[in-house]
């Protein structure tokens, strides 16, 4: 399979989880981190040339596009937009931060997985 | 798994190859600090008192396992993040793994890394117990143990982390950027806290956990929590420790 579908089927993953947790409420932190470990682990074991930064990269992909969509789809993201002034910048530095930090544990569950279960390290 | 190998394997780590001697160093300079901690302990005391409120006298052990608590995890990770990548980096494992099986080699290691840190460990139970002596306090050995055992366990479970990821890495760079990260990670999980299960994934929360039986004073001692924390750590430890093992067998070197 190429890199760019592992690409795509490691985002789809990544929104998949993000919309189960958000449906049964599970917590952003504990939900994102579980999602991130699971796309990192995915992505080690399927790709054979720099999963990390494909596990980075996908991981940050599907966060961003997961906090846009419920930004502009649910009551509490209008809300947010609506307030402005002081609330934005505030989600906004909110929601880089748990990508990045999420992206980091994707990028280590890529790690492990890709030494120990790629056949091709 | 063979016992002669593994002492054969720890004889080597400890006494005579080139990165003993380093290792040695940077123990020397653990007790060293926590010496420095101790001799200014009376200073944090006053100016910390209502910290120590419960206990009787100068609190050496509780310092000491303060400075375990906080600059052990970095101890480890400078003496233990190269003890496999480098072997690995050289390719010197592949003369290594033809005559002593990999398991071994793991254990090996790893129990020479524990070795280790216990003597370093216990050069500063005994400093405390100086310390103790001449202090005019009373000397409470029950305290000191508990600092040296609880200690012992949490550098464990970082020496099994650390080996762990060693042992994935294929040179040293990845393995300090590694573990450096993961040592991130464990923080990150034990800052959640509160109600959040992510803390009970950190060692960090164990750790700290353990601080309550060397604050409390004798009569109040709670065994059972400390002894579940240790029994926690030493499963974090078993678990890493057998990662390790199957990342080994499974590895192409």
């Amino acid at each position: 399979m190429k890199t760019r579908n592992i690409l795509l089927i490691g985002v789809g993953i990544g929104l998949g989880l993000f919309g189960l947790f958000e449906f049964f409420s599970v917590s952003f932190t504990e939900g994102g981190i579980l999602g991130a470990i699971l796309i990192g682990l995915f992505i080690g074991k399927t790709i054979d040339k720099h999963p990390l930064r494909y596990a980075f990269f996908s991981v940050c992909v599907s966060h961003l596009l997961a906090f846009t969509l419920l930004f502009l789809f649910t009551e509490d993201g209008k809300l947010v937009l609506q307030e402005g002034d002081i609330l934005l910048p505030f989600f906004l530095g909110y929601v880089l931060l748990r990508t990045l930090i999420n992206s980091i544990i994707g990028t280590f569950g890529a790690f492990v997985s890709f030494n120990i279960l790629n056949k091709q390290s | 798994m063979n016992f002669l190998e593994i002492r054969t394997i720890l004889e080597d780590e400890l006494f005579q190859s080139s990165k003993s001697r380093y290792s040695w160093f940077f123990g020397g300079i653990f007790i060293f600090l926590s010496l420095i901690a101790i001799k200014y302990g009376t200073k944090i005391y006053t100016l910390y008192s209502f910290f120590f409120l419960k206990f009787e006298g100068v609190p050496y052990s509780l310092i000491s396992y303060l400075l375990v608590l906080a600059l052990g995890p970095f101890f480890v990770l400078i003496i233990a993040f190269d003890s496999i990548s480098s072997e690995i980096e050289t390719g010197s494992i592949r003369y290594i793994i033809s005559k002593v099986q990999r398991s071994s080699f793991i254990l090996g290691k790893g129990v020479s890394l524990f070795l280790g840190f216990t003597i370093v460990l216990s050069g500063i139970a005994f400093i405390c117990l100086i310390y103790q002596y001449f202090a005019d306090n009373a000397i409470q050995f029950e305290k000191i143990f508990f600092f040296w055992l609880g200690s012992l366990f949490y550098l464990g479970s970082f020496i099994s982390i650390f080996l762990f990821i060693s042992t994935l890495s294929a040179n040293n760079k990845i393995s300090f950027v590694m573990s450096l990260v993961f040592l991130g990670i464990l923080i990150y999980f034990y800052l959640q806290g509160g109600e959040s299960l992510l803390k009970y994934l950190s060692p960090y929360s164990y750790g700290i956990d353990n601080l309550k039986i060397l604050k409390e004073s004798q009569i109040k001692t709670e065994f059972t929590g400390f002894f579940k924390n240790l029994f926690f750590l030493f499963l974090y430890t078993l678990s890493f420790l057998s990662l390790s093992l199957f990342a080994m067998k499974r590895r192409d070197l």
